[in-house]
């Protein structure tokens, strides 16, 4: 009996063991799914961080990627309108039109070409203002020298009304009398004596 | 009738030197050239055709008479400084084959003539540049 009660008590003891040990093995694996949530929560915050950094990475990337094609597009602009039939300054669209150049070389040949624009468009500027200047100049020399004819010809011109005797009223410059422009010249070769 | 047309504009009168008669006549010719340069040219030229004094001293003298800078003047005479205009006009003069005096010229055409045939030759000359307009 008492044997009986000893492999109850054992079966009990074991049964009682494996329940602990179920509940343990129970509480444990409820756990871990609780933990493996949360650290795949904490993962997959990680990931859309680390992803959205990618992204944004990669944006910054694409934009770098995109403002250095640009860049290049503008470093090759020159040899593009270079190349065919655009002239300098003026960059050949495909479509037969042709618009200025940016920061090209183009020198301003006219209104109807527009401005040019970036430095050299402002070197092209100084440079037009600068032949302004020196037609302005030229101008003004021209027109100094015309003065400077007319005061030849007014030095010329300088003389006397005869005041007395019969060539009274008479204009006379040194050994002419009357209009130096006249028509008719008589001219008296004769000696005082 | 030629003062008119010289006051009209349609002529104008030039004097040229020629020097016949040696020193006084070079006297006379420079003394009206250096009364010129103080406006007394024709002054100069009516006082020799009127009267026969043609010393140096005269020809201060009547500078003084017209009030002239007779420093100024006598210097002028003293550096014969138009001797080589009055001599250049007396070669021209000569070149052109005029030795007798006066020998008057209209538009450089013609030689010696007298006055009538000089006032007809000009009043000839202006009516055909009136005609022409």
């Amino acid at each position: 009996m008492l044997a009986q009660m000893r492999r109850a008590g054992v079966v009990l003891a074991g049964a009682a063991v494996s329940a602990v040990l179920l509940l343990a093995a129970c509480s444990s694996d409820s756990e871990e799914p609780r933990q493996s949530a949360a650290a795949q929560v904490q993962e997959q915050q990680e990931e859309q961080s680390a992803t959205a950094y990618a992204a944004g990475q990669s944006e910054s990337v694409e934009q770098e990627q995109s403002v250095a094609a640009a860049d290049e597009a503008q470093a090759s602009q020159p040899e593009a309108t270079q190349s065919g039939d655009a002239r300098p300054g003026e960059q050949d669209r495909g479509d037969g039109e042709r618009v200025p150049a940016q920061g090209g070389d183009g020198e301003p040949e006219g209104e109807e070409r527009g401005p040019a624009q970036g430095g050299d468009g402002e070197a092209g500027d100084t440079e037009q203002v600068a032949a302004q200047d020196g037609a302005e100049e030229t101008e003004a020399e021209q027109e100094s020298g015309q003065d400077q004819v007319e005061d030849v010809e007014e030095e010329a011109m300088v003389g006397m009304i005869i005041e007395s005797g019969h060539r009274a009223g008479l204009f006379a410059n040194r050994n002419t009398v009357g209009d130096p422009d006249a028509p008719i010249v008589i001219t008296e070769y004769s000696d005082f004596l | 009738m030629i003062d008119e047309l010289i006051r009209t504009g349609v002529a104008r009168f030039e004097y040229s030197h020629i020097i016949n008669h040696g020193p006084p006549s070079m006297l006379a010719a420079l003394s009206t050239e250096c009364g010129g340069d103080q406006g007394a040219w024709w002054d100069f030229h009516d006082h020799y055709m009127s009267q026969w004094d043609f010393s140096r001293e005269g020809a201060i003298a009547f500078a003084a008479s017209l009030s002239l800078d007779t420093e100024e003047f006598r210097q002028c005479l003293d550096s014969e400084k138009y001797l080589e205009l009055v001599e250049g006009q007396h070669r021209q003069a000569v070149a052109n084959g005029f030795n007798r005096t006066p020998t008057v010229r209209i538009n450089d055409q013609g030689g010696a003539i007298v006055a009538d045939a000089l006032i007809g030759q000009v009043l000839a000359l202006a009516a055909e540049l009136e005609e022409e307009g």
